[in-house]
């Protein structure tokens, strides 16, 4: 045995923190059972409600009242619902993991999914659903699985798009502003929204999509299985060499296609 | 959401190694058992399945790492002293023998601290700490180099072996 185990043979977990643990977990898991419960008996309550109004034709005033309830209950509780679940936002990470979160009217994770190797492994441990845009930003760049990844020559990009490009870009300077971004130089994009759709056909984020695009305006040659394998800081690499080719020797390739910072 | 009696079969299984990660990482009781009982917390929301035990005990090790990192950035944000002075003001519970090596290893920078431990105490491999800390097999080589380097040149050339 060498000594750097026999000194860490001595430190142990004591009955007390396992069980304080042990107390703690039953505490939790009662918590979120009865979550479930009065999630459960609210929709119960709905159905007898909704029956009842049924039941008491006599009673038309009551009845339209209770109608009137039902309705508003179900118009706000379904504007609600749709407020929380419906993707507004779409922010693409790309470094070498590649991994997009949507977003809703709240700026709140609905949903993270890896579009690369990386990106899986990146995901696995990390919890992001219902985090405010900027805890999930930041539990993604600062985890310790992105920091190999956070190299001097690394292009960690984000790329944002809506239905709104007012939107998207109120949304840009936000991230722009965020520690994630800024401590590690941080590049962010808007993109167009039709973006989403043709990069997952093509199995890619739509931040790597679009530096993809952007890159075959200057060498059509690139296929989109070539730009699989290259990381964010190939194909912006490629990129910039290009821009300052062309601006070399064409001056007409200055129309910028997309706002970048 | 896993059973009661999984995370009490977990618990068994793996509260040494957690708190030994939480004690190279945190030092002060009360931030250990914040970040013990919310491993603990995210095995039993976990809802994916593991292949093997060392795949579990992979998980575990992980997943205590970031929560370690990612409680010392709270803390951080509030401190007013070093994390580096509050473990080394907290090493006193062990054997003298004992206590000079732990001291060493509490004292190293964070990025040596899981490989040294990893190595020495787990005894994995490098290539199995790299696929545990997504690394680059040849950069877990280096930090074990320069992480047994500051450890010889603290505790002299039988740092590691009796």
């Amino acid at each position: 045995m060498n000594k750097i185990q026999d000194a860490f043979e001595t430190v142990k977990a004591s009955e007390e923190l396992k069980n304080a643990t042990k107390e703690y977990l039953k505490q939790q898991k009662n918590k979120m059972e009865n979550t479930r419960k009065t999630q459960g008996t609210a929709r119960t309550l709905t159905n007898i409600q909704e029956r009842g109004i049924e039941s008491h034709t006599r009673h038309s005033a009551v009845k339209i009242m209770a109608m009137a309830g039902t309705l508003l209950f179900l118009l706000f509780g379904y504007r609600g619902y749709s407020l929380l679940s419906t993707p507004v936002y779409y922010v693409s990470i790309d470094v070498n993991p590649s991994v997009e979160l949507t977003m809703n009217e709240l700026k709140r994770v609905i949903s993270a999914k890896a579009y690369n190797e990386d990106g899986e492994i990146l995901l696995r441990d990390m919890w992001v659903k219902g985090k405010k845009y900027t805890e999930a930003i930041e539990s993604i760049v600062e985890s310790a699985a992105m920091q190999p990844y956070l190299t001097e020559d690394a292009a960690l990009t984000f790329t944002i798009t809506s239905n709104d490009q007012e939107k998207s870009k109120v949304l840009q300077a936000q991230i722009n502003e965020s520690s994630a971004c800024r401590k590690h130089n941080g590049q962010s994009v808007v993109a167009d929204i039709t973006h989403v759709s043709e990069a997952h056909e093509n199995g890619l984020s739509f931040g790597k999509y679009t530096a993809y695009l952007q890159l075959t305006q200057y060498d059509k040659s690139v296929t989109i299985e070539q730009s699989h394998h290259m990381t964010m800081s190939e194909i912006k690499q490629q990129i910039h060499a290009h821009e300052n080719g062309c601006l070399e020797q064409d001056s007409e390739h200055n129309g910028e296609h997309h706002h970048e910072e | 959401m896993k059973s009661e009696e999984d995370t009490n079969r977990a618990m068994d299984q793996y509260a040494n190694m957690i708190r030994r990660i939480c004690r190279y990482h945190l030092k002060n009781a009360a931030d250990t058992e914040d970040v013990f009982q919310n491993v603990f917390l995210k095995y039993l929301l976990y809802e994916g399945s593991f292949d093997s035990e060392e795949h579990e005990k992979a998980w575990f090790i992980r997943v205590a790492i970031n929560a370690c990192k990612d409680h010392l950035k709270i803390l951080f944000r509030h401190a007013t002293i070093s994390m580096e002075e509050s473990a080394l003001a907290e090493v006193t519970c062990t054997e003298p023998e004992h206590k000079e090596v732990l001291r060493e290893v509490l004292a190293l920078p964070a990025r040596y601290k899981d490989v040294i431990y990893l190595f020495y105490f787990e005894e994995y491999s490098a290539k199995e700490i790299g696929e545990i800390l997504h690394k680059n097999e040849n950069t877990i080589y280096s930090l074990l180099s320069r992480g047994r380097g500051i450890l010889r040149e603290k505790l002299g050339g039988d740092a590691f072996y009796e």
